[in-house]
């Protein structure tokens, strides 16, 4: 079934599109969720809390991409219960990867208000709009998607190492852009 | 630096980004947009035929779909009427290679072919088939680095009558300088498959 046929049964209040979308995304919604937390019952609550919240959104919204919107959701709910749970923050793969981001931005500068994150969001958008497809692919799956360098080395059939480095250099490229464009002044 | 709103700036970036990395595999709609109009209008009278043949015996005609399918089920492609419609199974892809005690075996059409050493960074293995539907598979597989695990894939869809309707590529090259990786692009110039 296509997102248009999805998108239609939940604005036709039909409980199969919540069986239809987690038939299609289930996996990576999932999986977007347990790369964040390492609780199986946290993930699974994520997961349910995603569908219920695009039961409750759609309508009014009409998603472009349904993929996108459900894990997004899902995303963020994962990373409010990670930021919460003080025992996540000990260990885990969402750990390395902010501490992984944390690199990238330039001494001296502070994140600290929303306002902040919102120029920081758009200078991330910029710096991701200039990168080839296969360096953003590498940094949106790895910072947004919170896959483990093992998992990325195996969707692009590469090695582990190789992906390491590549997401090195994509790190220090950010970094630079950053301090060149002086964010967030 | 708080880490919440770290997380948050990163969440928040554009839609499309997410979209684009969500698919691993990437489709080649450049493959043939002109047969894909050639296709919809052959379906279109047939799609006619059929209907009119139908509600003459009294039988309703509510929708149809004719779909073409890649292997393993990772590809479909919908002549919806409107246009081609491509869906990539990414969330349930069975690759066509197989690694086993060392070596990297090609497992397509129950084939079990030892491909280890007639691939690499830039000479493809080339293989086809043809469905029951008529529709001929073209696999091209190459290596991205030098481990074992550095293959790579794509597969080619072709109906004799039509010319190409569309492929797609999964675990290729992550060099940023090109577009394609050279096994790729060497694949592609022998079957006649032009971006």
């Amino acid at each position: 079934m296509n997102d248009s046929e999805i998108i239609g049964l939940f604005f036709e209040r039909s409980e199969q599109a919540v069986e239809e979308l987690n038939r299609k995304y289930g996996s990576a919604v999932k999986k977007t969720a347990s790369n964040i937390l390492s609780s199986r019952q946290d993930v699974e609550e994520c997961v349910n809390d995603a569908y219920l919240r695009c039961w409750n959104s759609i309508p009014p919204r009409k998603p472009n991409s349904l993929a996108a919107y459900v894990c997004r959701i899902a995303r963020n709910l994962a990373v409010d219960r990670y930021h919460a749970n003080t025992a996540e923050k000990r260990s885990g793969n969402y750990g390395l990867v902010l501490d992984e981001l944390e690199e990238c931005i330039p001494s001296g500068i502070d994140v600290e208000t929303e306002l902040e994150a919102k120029e920081l969001t758009s200078a991330i958008d910029r710096f991701l709009s200039g990168l080839s497809r296969q360096d953003r692919f590498l940094f949106v799956r790895r910072y947004w998607y919170s896959d483990s360098v093992t998992d990325l080395a195996a969707m692009t059939g590469s090695s582990a190492n190789r992906v390491s480095v590549r997401l090195f250099r994509i790190r220090e490229k950010l970094r630079k852009t950053l301090t060149k464009e002086g964010f967030p002044i | 630096m708080k880490r919440e709103l770290l997380s948050k700036a990163v969440g928040d970036i554009d839609t499309g980004f997410i979209e684009e990395a969500y698919r691993p595999v990437r489709e080649e709609v450049s493959v043939s947009s002109e047969i894909g109009i050639k296709l919809k209008k052959k379906r279109i009278v047939t799609l006619a035929l059929a209907a009119a043949l139908l509600l003459s015996a009294g039988i309703t005609v509510f929708a149809v779909k004719p779909t073409v399918r890649g292997w393993g089920g990772n590809f479909e492609i919908t002549d919806t009427g409107s246009g081609l419609e491509p869906v990539l199974h990414t969330d349930r892809l069975t690759d066509p290679v197989s690694e086993e005690d060392g070596r990297l075996w090609f497992i397509v059409n129950d084939e079990h072919i030892d491909i280890t050493d007639l691939i690499s960074e830039t000479k493809p293995f080339l293989y086809s088939y043809t469905d029951e539907e008529g529709v001929v598979h073209y696999w091209i597989v190459g290596k991205n680095g030098p481990e074992l695990s550095h293959w790579g894939y794509g597969e080619y869809l072709y109906k004799p009558e039509e010319n190409w309707i569309r492929g797609y590529t999964a675990r290729t090259d992550l060099d940023p300088d090109r577009e394609e990786p050279l096994w790729l692009r060497a694949g592609k110039e022998q079957l006649g498959i032009s971006r």
